[in-house]
């Protein structure tokens, strides 16, 4: 740890904290498992190559953003979430799928009473949590609201939260980039009022008040930690800077508007910002296990800056209309990019003689497959990484039709190291994740 | 003869209870069997899905014991012959019983099912117990024909019992000497062999509505294959209890087998579905 006046910064793994030749041992390293939820269902034309095993030549539309990384991703198919069907509970598709995506039940059908399940990310984070400075981290980029209303009678906790800490406790995700940053690197809470407002006077950098730790650490370190660091730091003053630019673009678009929250007009940076967050997080080792909700699960988000003003939700309703499918696909493609641009980062984040993404499993699907008819089996998923060498990517695997989803949630778990008899309702564990 | 461990009270109020109201609907059934094996797995099926199409029950699943795919695709040429609703095809694995006999050879020969491989069908527990889920409290049966094996792996699923509990009003295993699934949570009614054995009924191949019915297919190929009633009677008993009661009496012998020929060969009518799962 590096500290400063109220100011804690962890350190990413250095050789020099690890015996000599240790990366050539072959002691596990920490698997990370990230979840990233998007809404809406996908255009599953756009989204599925016709063959199981390797990956055609040509990428489906949707998955070309992912084209660098087609050897570090796993498509998933014919996983079934059997709780966000109705189940003679009427509608309410976008509040069952994404209030049971993570516990393979059925929530309650209620905007007052409500009652989900423990999700797979809590009881992960319950077992190896104490390992890390954080047990888990809850993202997201859209709407908090926990009350109310949000589906047919479902309440918005349900589809505005991905983790449940119990069956009654949702994990609300922070949406808040700076809130995100004072989490994870420091909340100058320990700073006097007027050390405070000598802060942000001078807008100095985090990394200003750890400046005399760091030149006695550098001083120790051989030439490879020293880059190390020198990148670690540099990635964190980067994201200062985003914050800082984002912050001044949301006072030049809200004009006399007393926005709550720092956050970012535009989507891309907001998603960025996030998740290089994130990644730092991952290379120090603060969490292992991240929700991010992409957008709220029903959201009617316009994409002005892909050129559409229409809300995502209506188009998914597109009743067959084909310009209303090139616009979802187009979204669906828009949020795929965002991702890809993480799996890069995390790509290029080393860990010894491997990276932070072929140590971590980041899932990135979606609680309805078909948007429009609302479905839930074969439902979207993707994971990008090897946890650890475990999984062999590059390849599109199909289970057996309605297998449920937990089971793949037991297989993810086994390889965090917690070992769960049974969970939500899962038939088993997925085969076939190792076999090349 | 072996009496049946539980039979089902028909009685009123319980049967009224089965229809409380306009809402409700009809009786869903789960039909599972080593379908193919023997020509009455196919007709049984054929008759059940004559009382589907005439609203008296709805097929909500069907799975097969037999880990074989032409057994899989059979089921599902049938459900799309009468217009069922798109579920997906249970079918066991490793359970050493594919073997494939003249019947469903017979049977699925020029018939286009898009079940291509076993990723194409479900296991046949989790998909038993997804459908019950979709039921109303007591608003569903099943009918095995031949192994119970798939019961009893969703009898074993962790989530299944109170689904079974809840949802399931009878199991019926048929079979040559069937026996109970032990500590099965709903009634059972065992229906073996022998208590079919008076019945005649022989359909021929012409008596089918088109030459492309697999039961038509089968006949054809099979003409004196002998036909055990067991699986149409459970079926009947099931749905229709008032025109089949068990064990059956000599003097229902005709009157139960007009019903099978009328309704066995009868016409399907494939029609839109409703597109919730189970419904």
């Amino acid at each position: 740890m590096l500290r400063g006046a109220g100011v804690t910064i962890a350190l990413p793994v250095l050789d020099s904290m690890v015996p000599a030749f240790a990366s050539q041992l072959p002691g596990p390293k920490p698997i990370r498992m990230a979840f990233v939820y998007v809404p809406n269902g996908i255009d599953m034309k756009n989204w599925t190559p016709a063959e199981n095993g390797a990956f055609p030549a040509e990428l489906p539309r949707i998955l070309k953003p992912l084209e660098a990384h087609r050897n570090d991703i796993t498509l998933l198919s014919n996983l079934t979430h059997n709780g966000g069907r109705a189940l003679l509970d009427g509608a309410g598709d976008h509040g069952r799928c994404c209030g049971g995506y993570l516990s393979g039940i059925q929530p309650r059908k209620s905007f007052v009473d409500i009652k989900a399940g423990i999700s797979m990310d809590q009881i992960v984070a319950n077992q190896i949590g104490s390992q890390t400075r954080f047990p888990s981290l809850e993202v997201g980029l859209e709407d908090a609201r926990q009350a109310g209303d949000c589906d047919s009678g479902y309440s918005c906790a349900y589809t505005n939260n991905l983790a449940w800490r119990s069956e009654t406790q949702p994990l609300p995700p922070i949406l808040d980039p700076r809130s995100l940053f004072e989490r994870l690197f420091g909340t100058g809470a320990e700073l006097s009022p007027e050390a405070k407002t000598r802060q942000a006077k001078y807008r100095r950098s985090i990394l200003d008040f750890v400046m005399g730790d760091t030149q006695k650490l550098e001083m120790n370190l051989g030439p490879t930690d020293r880059r190390k660091l020198d990148e670690y730091m540099s990635s964190i003053r980067s994201i200062e800077k985003q914050l800082e630019r984002a912050e001044k673009d949301t006072q030049q678009i809200n004009p006399g508007m007393d926005k709550p929250y720092g956050i970012p007009a535009d989507f891309a940076e907001h998603f960025k910002l996030m998740t290089d967050m994130i990644t730092v997080a991952f290379q120090a080792d603060l969490s292992r296990v991240v929700t991010f909700l992409v957008t709220r699960e029903g959201s009617s988000r316009a994409y002005r800056e892909i050129g559409i003003p229409d809300g995502h939700h209506p188009l998914t309703h597109h009743m067959g209309k084909t310009d209303l499918i090139e616009k979802v696909t187009q979204i669906n493609t828009y949020h795929m990019t965002q991702f890809a641009g993480w799996v890069e980062k995390l790509k290029a984040a080393k860990e010894g003689d491997s990276n932070i993404l072929d140590n971590s499993m980041i899932m990135y699907g979606a609680g309805l497959s078909d948007g429009n008819r609302h479905t839930h089996e074969d439902l979207p998923t993707i994971i990008a990484g090897r946890a650890g060498g475990y999984i062999k990517p590059g390849r599109r695997i199909s289970f057996r039709r309605e297998t449920p989803m937990s089971n793949l949630y037991l297989t993810m778990m086994d390889r965090m190291g917690v070992h769960v008899e049974h969970f939500g309702d899962a038939t088993g564990r997925v085969a076939g994740l190792d076999l090349a | 003869m072996t009496p049946p461990v539980a039979l089902p009270d028909w009685t009123w109020p319980n049967r009224a209870m089965q229809f409380p109201g306009p809402g409700r609907p009809s009786l869903g059934v789960v039909f599972d069997a080593a379908f193919g094996e023997t020509l009455d797995d196919l007709l049984a099926l054929s008759l059940l899905y004559a009382l589907d199409n005439r609203n008296e029950c709805r097929v909500v699943s069907l799975s097969t014991s037999k880990d074989n795919l032409h057994s899989a695709e059979l089921l599902e040429v049938f459900n799309k012959l009468f217009g069922g609703r798109p579920f997906p095809i249970g079918m066991a694995l490793g359970k050493q019983r594919g073997e494939e006999g003249p019947v469903l050879k017979a049977a699925i020969a020029n018939q286009t099912p898009t079940i291509k491989s076993v990723l194409d069908t479900a296991e046949p527990s989790g998909q038993i117990r997804n459908t019950l889920t979709a039921q109303q409290d007591g608003n569903a049966i099943g009918i095995c024909v031949g192994p119970t094996d798939n019961f009893r792996d969703l009898l074993r699923l962790p989530t299944a019992r109170p689904v079974i509990a809840a949802k399931l009003k009878t199991l019926y295993i048929v079979g040559e000497d069937p026996q109970p699934i032990p500590d099965w949570p709903t009634a059972t009614v065992l229906v073996p062999f022998r208590l079919a054995s008076a019945l005649r009924w022989h359909p021929a191949p012409a008596d089918f509505a088109n030459e492309t019915h697999p039961c038509a297919q089968a006949l054809a190929a099979e003409p004196h294959t002998k036909i055990n009633h067991a699986g149409m009677l459970a079926v009947l008993h099931a749905i229709r209890s008032k025109d089949c009661a068990l064990p059956v009496q000599v003097e229902q012998h005709a009157a139960i087998e007009k019903i099978f020929a009328e309704l066995t060969v009868a016409k399907p009518i494939p029609r839109q579905r409703p597109r919730g799962f189970g419904a």
